[in-house]
């Protein structure tokens, strides 16, 4: 289905879940993969070994704390100076599940900092080298609470559906140099983030969905490299719910 | 390098060299509207190997003082 | 495993039948009448893709026909993967000009059609282990509202709800149900549209040019595999960034 030869791709929070998924999804589908990694740490630098015995493209990592602007131009300036980045998945972000009335103002800082301003640090950055080689593709993971979210969530779901409404805007403006930028939105998927949710409400979720299952990062990791690749060239400005229907 | 940068507008901008005086400024002209205006960024930047910060992307608001902002990089 | 296709003669439809068989699907090609042109393209591609490629004629405008067709289909006693749901007409008028005729006519062959043609797939197919997989071709005038659309556009976007429902109900019974809403692309659907009109509908995506019936079979190849088994009730633009 898929084929991302002589193609890179950089994934952000790519240590486990759903952003290990996906960088192993593409380097398994011939892309050559940039992880990134908040920093080096046994789990990464075990993730990276585990990863080049299995794979002989091009693989390597960069570190920067999404939370940290001056550190995230200083590392991307490095790596797009030689580097082309084709593809490329904003997928690090953290949870947060507190009523809006007790969340903290270093909570709500925190949240639009990791999951909306450090991808749209990003993205400007490594815009520069897509719109000069007039091709590309970004994929920003968002969620499914920024359309449902539930009691908990308003301000997780406002920082993913600011990612949406950016991705909407941005592809405007960057579609006629050939740039597509998407957004996918899982619901419930198996990775450590639903540890902040109560095993309640997962299933009250997933027993309300259309297909009663949980996702896997594999799903995601599919959809994400449905979107990066030539089988959606018509396809710009949308977000895929990648749910079980929820 | 002045006529190098101008060199570049003209081609990103596709239009003739003379177009581009010193004091031609953003969006005077239709084709240099914010788009263009990142892909002449994008230009600049490749030709001369630098990362243009974007605060001073944002105050490149004339060719002339384009060049001033660019010459702080080399 | 077979994909059951309709529309099969033209345009998105053809070239979805052929983008199948290019992928390692068999397909079930649907044409309202027999036609040598197309038995011999199928036969061609058949042969170049060494793919089966069953045509079967049947009218969505007309339940008998349906039935036929399902009878038909149940007596190859193939797998069946898939079903998608692409044939469709369009009579375009203006709101005021727009007799009850037409209305009735074009939803039928849009709507209730591929609704009862779906009914009868999934009673083929209930009893299969398969994951089954049922994709609809909408439009992007069913979700925006255009001038002139009104039949298409409401026979479309009923089309929507009910994918959206069939997933509700058969999310857990295997079977997945989802939509493409295409926008401008280059088929005969737009011989009528006056060339200044469909200039500016180009103009408006983000992606500033016509889309190609490949470019909305390859969406349909990932709706129906399983790379997009967790992906169900959705409606997909594949319109360049018109919306």
């Amino acid at each position: 289905m898929f084929n991302f030869a002589n193609k890179t791709v950089l994934v952000t929070g790519a240590n486990r879940g759903i952003g290990a998924q996906i960088a192993k999804s593409f380097l398994e589908h011939e892309a050559n993969v940039v992880m990134h990694f908040r920093s080096e740490s046994d789990e990464s630098k075990k993730l990276i070994s585990e990863l080049r015995k299995d794979y002989s493209n091009q693989l390597s990592s960069i570190c920067f704390d999404l939370s940290n602007g001056e550190q995230i131009k200083n590392e991307l300036k490095i790596l797009l100076k030689d580097n082309p980045v084709d593809i490329l998945v904003n997928n690090a972000g953290v949870t947060h599940n507190m009523i809006l009335q007790m969340t903290s103002e270093d909570d709500l800082y925190m949240q639009y900092e990791i999951n909306t301003f450090a991808p749209f640090r990003i993205m400007q950055l490594v815009l520069r080298k897509m719109v000069r080689a007039k091709q590309g593709s970004i994929i920003n993971i968002s969620s499914s609470a920024a359309f449902d979210g539930n009691q908990g969530k308003s301000i997780y779901g406002g920082t993913k559906a600011a990612l949406i409404a950016m991705s909407k805007s941005l592809s405007r403006e960057v579609g006629p140099y050939g740039i597509r930028v998407n957004c996918i939105a899982p619901g419930i998927t198996e990775t450590d983030m639903l540890s902040s949710m109560t095993e309640d409400v997962i299933n009250e979720s997933i027993n309300q969905s259309d297909l009663k299952r949980s996702g896997r990062p594999i799903d995601i990791a599919n959809a994400v490299m449905f979107l990066a690749s030539e089988k959606s060239s018509y396809i710009t400005g949308q977000t895929i719910r990648v749910d079980g229907g929820m | 390098m002045k006529e190098k940068i101008r060199e570049i507008f003209s081609e990103v901008l596709e239009v003739e060299v003379a177009v581009i005086v010193d004091n031609l400024e953003y969006s005077a002209i239709p084709q240099w509207d914010s788009v263009a205006h990142m892909a002449i960024v994008a230009a600049i930047e490749d030709e001369f190997d630098i990362m243009i910060e974007t605060n001073d992307i944002i105050d490149m608001s004339s060719f002339e003082i384009s060049v001033d902002i660019i010459k702080k990089y080399l | 495993m077979y994909i059951v296709v309709t529309g099969a003669l033209s345009g998105i439809g053809k070239e979805t039948v052929t983008h199948l068989a290019e992928n390692n699907w068999n397909v079930i090609a649907c044409v309202e009448r027999d036609c040598s042109d197309f038995k011999k393209f199928s036969n061609n591609l058949s042969k170049k893709t060494s793919q089966k490629i069953e045509v079967i004629n049947f009218d969505l405008g007309d339940e008998e026909s349906i039935i036929n067709a399902a009878k038909k289909i149940k007596s190859l006693k193939v797998d069946l993967k898939g079903l998608v749901n692409i044939a469709g007409i369009t009579k375009d008028s203006s709101v005021l000009m727009t007799s009850s005729q037409d209305l009735k006519h074009v939803n039928d062959i849009n709507f209730f059609g591929p609704v009862v043609f779906t009914q009868y797939f999934i009673k083929l197919t209930q009893r299969s282990d398969i994951a089954k997989s049922v994709v609809f071709i909408s439009s992007i005038s069913a979700l925006d509202g255009i001038e002139g659309m009104l039949s298409y556009g409401t026979s479309k976007n009923a089309i929507v709800n009910a994918a959206r429902v069939f997933s509700r109900e058969l999310g857990d019974k295997n079977y997945r149900f989802n939509v493409i809403a295409p926008g401008v692309i280059d088929t005969k659907m737009n011989e009528k549209v006056p060339s200044d009109i469909l200039e500016k509908r180009i103009a408006s995506t983000s992606l500033r040019r016509i889309g190609s019936p490949k470019e909305v079979s390859k969406v349909i190849e990932f709706l129906i595999s399983d790379y997009s088994s967790f992906i169900t009730g959705q409606t997909i633009r594949v319109d360049g960034g018109i919306g």
